[in-house]
């Protein structure tokens, strides 16, 4: 059904307006914001100290769920327009084309799951600790396949050969393949985040390592980047200072989605004007 | 929620909006030197979110700051804030609109009527400045709407009605381009700025940032995919259908190939409305065109075929003035050929190059000699007699003639001149052959037997002296067929030399018409040595003379049948004692309607004489 969705464009942009009206509505029943009152008065209940000073921290924080939502909401938005006006090179099937085509999945899979989470967080109903863990997962490890799926579609662009692209795929795939080990992991660990009996995103003592391989991977596509076009690498670096500034300025916010979704719109306008220069002009 | 968590959701939104607006005009750079009325307005709506964006960002970040300049700071940056949503919505109108519909008489008019409420509007935020009767700031530089900034919102929201459904309808209209869908942009833009109205965070900047963000997506698939001049699909379409071959996803199985030539923005109209929406038409060269389409039937491609040539047709007889040539061949994918052969035998194809561009010349051509022999006719017109009573001082006689030529110029003539007080010359004669040349030869003949006839000659000597003339120098072999008679209109008697002309018809003593036959001399112009002989004919008051060129019995209807003589002669009775010019009316009727649509090859040219000699004209 989904791929139904997405293949007839009407369909696609109605559900994304009726998903966009559900995130509004979801955003303004009670929430995250509110619930930091809630787990204040439930703190008493809480045993663990992480969970004791989180509620405390909460007030004083700007709202994110609001903010990540809608930031989600507009990555949708622009997945969806891109989906729309790349459907004539989807048909063609390349492997850049099927790449970004992933790429584009990857980060609607990425957004989609990120603001759910956001929005059940705080959640009174018995499976939303359940579904927040499920939504954790898929978004960490879209957080690790876009740049691995990133990279790929670069070594295409480069070398323009498949079996090329296919065997490095393998190596490639390594670092993005030990976070979701680790993934697998953590739902026993707790190693890189935890969620709360009331229902709370707590970050483990390991969070910090699913960046390693996104950093890793960022390295790798600003070399490739640099071997295509130098300028291209300046677009690249202005783009992840951006993740970093607003990571810094609007700490609560999450800026992954909306990131990733600017990656990919300069890799579509880049890949077509490379296209209308060098076969129609 | 705070109104710090308000504020940092809104500038979060902001500095988003403002870095695709940047990183738009970044890379930009390829559709940058394509001066365009649409682009430039384009680049004016990515610069104008980029400014929206910065005002909306520093607007935000007055909230819950208590100083005096951060209250001023936050009402002028709002009503700038507006102002600037309110010229997006008509830039973004009037971009649609020349995008679409755009033309030189209509870019004006456009401008006028999209802008005028704009400056009314704009008017009434600078007031609001001063009176605050739309918005005005709380001590905590908090937002606070009255009713009447909704009217402004209404008429935003009326201006995106208004260019969602002009590209609605473009859409439908363009059937298969699509690069214009516009549902994600309108469904951004307006769902953006709407959650202002539900939820305390100001974001509809963002709205527009992914709105001009699928806007240049659909510019760069149009530039990629489309031909600019003919809204066809170009070179770039021929080279993913050849990928979609190698992908094993291209189903082509019947092609037309489409040359054109003479008036190329009028072809390509054609091949759009025509063709477009039954398959893929591709420019490949300035006047060379392909097509694709997924059906194996011959017929069809045919019928498609077939439409083309019928709209060229119409479109020439709309456009006299205009050229325009279409040559359609189709071509089938033969069985087991492989989608990527067919598509690169017919890509391959040589076209028929000079042959086509000998089309539009020889057309220009013709015209030419069209415009060239509707001017001879003319003059050939004027040459004839065309006044009638052409005498009348005389009420001897009662004459009268008329010619119709079939469909250029003809050689068919009469004549008709007093020789002297006493003396009529009646001339009616058929040149062979049509053109030109026809018309020529029949000046010449003319003036010589007028000449002659002048000089006091006979008929037949007046005859046999042009036959002798005009065989001089006639390479051409062209002759002439001359009915010509002498009357002497105080008797009625006349000399009449017929050089193989048809048959006159006659009616004598108050009876029918009858055809007159007799021996005719040879037509003259072919052999000078010809010999011919005057016949005498006695005229009695109310007697009648017609005489007629071939056109006239030789008219043939559908079947191919003559109209002959016997029908001329029963013509002719059905009232014969009516006056020359009634009788011409009623044979050209009479011939007409046996034709009926059926298309005369030959001119038609009559002239009746009544005599009535000394009496009073009836």
């Amino acid at each position: 059904m989904v791929i139904d969705v997405i293949r007839n464009k009407r369909g696609l942009s109605r559900a994304l307006l009726c998903l966009f009206l559900i995130m509004l509505l979801a955003v303004a029943l009670p929430g995250r914001g509110q619930c930091a009152e809630i787990s204040a008065i439930s703190t008493e209940e809480i045993t663990t100290p992480a969970e004791d000073t989180t509620p405390t921290e909460q007030k004083t924080l700007p709202d994110g769920t609001a903010g990540s939502v809608i930031m989600d909401a507009a990555a949708l938005f622009f997945m969806s327009g891109i989906l729309i006006y790349t459907a004539l090179y989807r048909k063609r099937g390349r492997l850049d084309d099927k790449l970004f085509f992933g790429m584009v999945l990857t980060n609607m899979a990425l957004a989609a799951s990120d603001a759910t989470a956001y929005l059940l967080e705080g959640r009174a109903f018995t499976e939303a600790g359940k579904m927040i863990v499920a939504c954790n997962v898929v978004f960490y490890a879209a957080f690790e396949i876009f740049p691995y799926l990133f990279l790929l579609f670069l070594d295409f662009r480069v070398r323009k050969e498949p079996e090329h692209v296919r065997k490095s795929s393998v190596l490639y795939c390594i670092p993005a393949l030990v976070i979701v080990v680790l993934l697998l992991l953590n739902l026993r660990t707790g190693w890189l985040y935890s969620v709360s009996k009331n229902n709370i995103y707590h970050t483990g003592p390991y969070n910090d390592v699913v960046f390693l391989p996104v950093a890793v991977y960022s390295v790798l596509i600003l070399a490739k980047l640099y071997r295509i076009d130098r300028r291209l690498t300046l677009l690249g670096i202005i783009l992840i200072l951006a993740r970093v500034g607003f990571g810094f300025w609007f700490r609560s916010i999450s800026s992954t989605a909306m990131t990733y979704t600017l990656f990919l719109v300069a890799t579509h306008i880049v890949v077509m004007n490379r296209t209308i220069k060098e076969e129609v002009l | 929620m705070s109104i710090l968590g308000e504020a940092v959701v809104s500038c979060y939104a902001d500095a988003v909006a403002f870095l695709v607006a940047m990183l738009l005009l970044l890379l930009s750079e390829p559709v940058r030197g394509r001066e365009s009325d649409s682009l430039r307005i384009f680049f004016l709506l990515d610069l104008l979110v980029a400014i929206e964006s910065v005002v909306c960002f520093v607007t935000n970040a007055m909230y819950m700051h208590p100083a005096p300049w951060c209250h001023t700071v936050a009402v002028v940056g709002r009503t700038v804030w507006e102002s600037i949503v309110l010229w997006l919505n008509a830039l973004w109108l009037l971009y649609v609109y020349l995008k679409l519909y755009g033309s030189e008489k209509r870019n004006l008019s456009a401008f006028l009527l999209t802008v005028s409420p704009i400056v009314i509007l704009q008017a009434a935020l600078i007031v609001n400045l001063f009176t605050g009767f739309a918005f005005t700031y709380s001590a905590e530089n908090r937002f606070r709407p009255t009713p009447y900034i909704f009217v402004i919102y209404l008429i935003e929201f009326l201006y995106f009605s208004f260019s969602a459904l002009i590209v609605r309808r473009f859409d439908q209209k363009a059937g298969k381009i699509r690069f214009l869908s516009v549902t994600p942009m309108i469904v951004s833009v307006f769902g953006f700025s709407a959650v202002q109205f539900f939820l305390p965070y100001h974001i509809g900047v963002i709205g527009f940032a992914i709105g001009i963000t699928l806007l240049y997506f659909s510019m760069m698939g149009e530039i990629h995919y489309v031909d600019a001049e003919s809204g066809l699909y170009n070179k770039g379409y021929l080279a993913y259908l050849f990928d979609l071959a190698i992908a094993g996803k291209n189903d082509a199985r019947s092609a037309l190939i489409i040359e054109a030539d003479g008036n190329i923005s009028a072809c390509c109209g054609i091949l759009r409305d025509v063709l477009h929406r039954n398959g893929d038409v591709i420019r490949t060269e300035d006047r060379r065109f392909l097509m694709f389409s997924g059906t194996d039937s011959r017929s069809t491609m045919q019928y498609y075929s077939s439409l083309v040539e019928e709209s060229v047709e119409k479109f020439v007889a709309e456009h006299p003035d205009e050229k325009a040539a279409i040559v359609v061949r189709c071509r089938m994918r033969a069985p087991g050929e492989d989608a990527f052969t067919f598509l690169r035998t017919v890509t391959d194809e040589k076209d028929s190059g000079d042959e086509m561009r000998g089309i539009v010349s020889m057309m220009t051509e013709l015209d030419r000699l069209d415009k060239e022999l509707k001017l001879a006719s003319d003059i050939q017109t004027n040459m004839l007699p065309m006044v009638f009573p052409p005498f009348p001082e005389r009420t001897e006689f009662d004459l009268y003639a008329a010619t119709a030529p079939a469909k250029e110029v003809g050689g068919d003539f009469y004549d008709f001149f007093l020789v002297d007080q006493d003396y009529l010359a009646l001339v009616i004669a058929d040149v062979s052959g049509k053109g030109i040349p026809a018309a020529l030869f029949m000046m010449v003949s003319k003036t010589l037997i007028k000449n002659q006839m002048m000089s006091g000659q006979d008929p037949a000597s007046a005859i046999e002296w042009v036959n002798r003339q005009l065989c001089e120098r006639n390479s051409s072999m062209m002759f002439v067929t001359v009915w010509l008679a002498l009357i002497e209109i105080s008797t009625g008697k006349c000399l009449v030399c017929n050089a193989g002309h048809e048959n006159p018809v006659i009616r004598r003593d108050g009876g029918d018409f009858e055809v007159l036959k007799y021996k005719h001399g040879m037509f003259i112009g072919v052999k000078s040595e010809a010999k011919y002989s005057n016949r005498e004919v006695e005229l009695h008051p109310g007697d009648c003379v017609f005489v007629y060129t071939d056109g006239v019995p030789e008219a043939v209807n559908a079947e191919n049948k003559m109209f002959g003589e016997k029908r001329l002669a029963e013509t002719l009775n059905q009232d014969p004692a009516a006056a020359p010019d009634e009788l011409i009316r009623r044979v050209r009727e009479a011939v007409d309607s046996y034709a009926g649509s059926t298309q005369q090859l030959d001119d038609i040219t009559m002239l009746c004489l009544r005599y009535v000699g000394s009496g009073e004209k009836e």
